[in-house]
């Protein structure tokens, strides 16, 4: 049984990303805010999320905060989707296991990230 | 001659408004290259019209943009006008965005006696401006108000949002009742106040005052037409 957590403020995106992983995972949540996040993530801890950095209110950055300072939300691999370039950003010790930019991004790898992550091939630390 | 100040202006407004409409171009793409994945009749339905919509949009976006310069040659024709009709129109137009972003639009007209005096297609742009802006800024489920009143010797027009608060920078150019070009910092999470901008030159345009007033939980954004009192006529 696996479970991810979109968390994407365009509804356009989150139909897009929903269908994406409709194949690949079992438990779809979404949401278009941090703090819905926060709610939703104390609810079902998810196995993988996909967010976005610009969201209105609290930004993905701040989410990504707020996951790194709890034991049991800390290890919670992060799919990181953005338009801004974060090349210089540090993101250590955050959960990100891979950035795609919004503008390039391509539904098959965006699936085959989420496999590798299901898959436990990648690792948060 | 175009200063050297105004030239840089040129090309900084030029990357900012390549900048915003980077995000409706990203998301058409992702629609199209995830409409192939839709396997059912209701997925791929709700896949094109988010297509359709968002194409719309920054299309309006692009026109409105295109119409600046225009409108520094030549004044726009000004009539009289039902501005309730203007928003009933633009309501029409921006209902369907509201549903698909799970938002709500309340209306409340108190204004009963003027009508304006300006011009229709832009104050119709200004009002679509609004709501679209509220929209982004609110939180799902949750309610934007399009108010239409009185005010003073003029009707008031203006657009609640219950979003994040405006940084003091903004509040200081709002103040100044202008904004020369597009904002070239992130004035709320992904937006560079190119909507502001259009706003702000098109009231210019049509003589209206622009502004906002800050709540503790969002923001206001108004415009105040010129107006002719009219009791046969007020719609």
């Amino acid at each position: 049984m696996s479970r991810a957590l979109i968390v994407e403020d365009s509804s356009a995106l989150t139909d897009c990303l929903r269908l994406i992983l409709g194949s690949c995972v079992n438990e779809v949540d979404t949401c278009d805010s941090a703090i819905e996040a926060i709610q939703l993530i104390n609810q079902h801890l998810p196995d993988v999320i996909l967010l976005d950095v610009l969201l209105t209110g609290p930004d993905g950055f701040t989410l990504l905060n707020e996951l790194a300072s709890y034991q049991d939300t800390m290890q919670i691999p992060v799919i990181l989707l953005s338009s801004l370039d974060l090349t210089h950003r540090r993101l250590d010790g955050y959960g990100v296991v891979q950035i795609f930019d919004k503008t390039t991004m391509r539904p098959e790898e965006i699936r085959q990230t989420v496999q590798a992550v299901l898959q436990k091939e990648y690792h948060v630390g | 001659m175009q200063s050297e100040v105004e030239k840089t202006a040129g090309i900084s407004g030029v990357l900012v408004a390549a900048h915003e409409l980077k995000a409706p171009l990203g998301v058409i793409r992702q629609l199209a290259l995830t409409l192939q994945l839709a396997e059912s009749k209701a997925m791929r339905t709700r896949l094109e019209s988010q297509l359709i919509r968002t194409t719309e949009q920054a299309l309006k976006q692009v026109e409105d943009l295109a119409k600046i310069p225009q409108l520094q040659k030549e004044q726009p024709v000004f009539e009289l006008v039902s501005v309730r009709a203007i928003c009933n129109e633009v309501i029409h137009e921006v209902r369907p965005l509201f549903c698909q972003e799970r938002r709500r639009l309340q209306v409340a007209y108190h204004n009963r006696t003027k009508v304006a005096v300006t011009n229709q297609n832009l104050l119709r742009s200004v009002i679509y401006n609004f709501c679209t802006n509220a929209m982004r800024y609110s939180d799902q489920e949750s309610e934007s108000q399009l108010t239409v009143q009185d005010y003073h010797d003029k009707i008031r027009v203006s657009v609640r949002d219950f979003g994040p608060a405006l940084p003091q920078s903004i509040w200081r150019k709002l103040q100044g009742g202008h904004i020369n070009q597009p904002l070239p910092v992130a004035m709320r999470p992904g937006s560079t106040g190119l909507g502001l901008y259009i706003v702000s030159q098109f009231t210019q345009v049509m003589r209206a005052n622009f502004g906002a007033i800050k709540h503790v939980d969002g923001t206001s954004f108004y415009v105040d037409l010129p107006a002719l009192e009219q009791p046969g006529l007020a719609l």
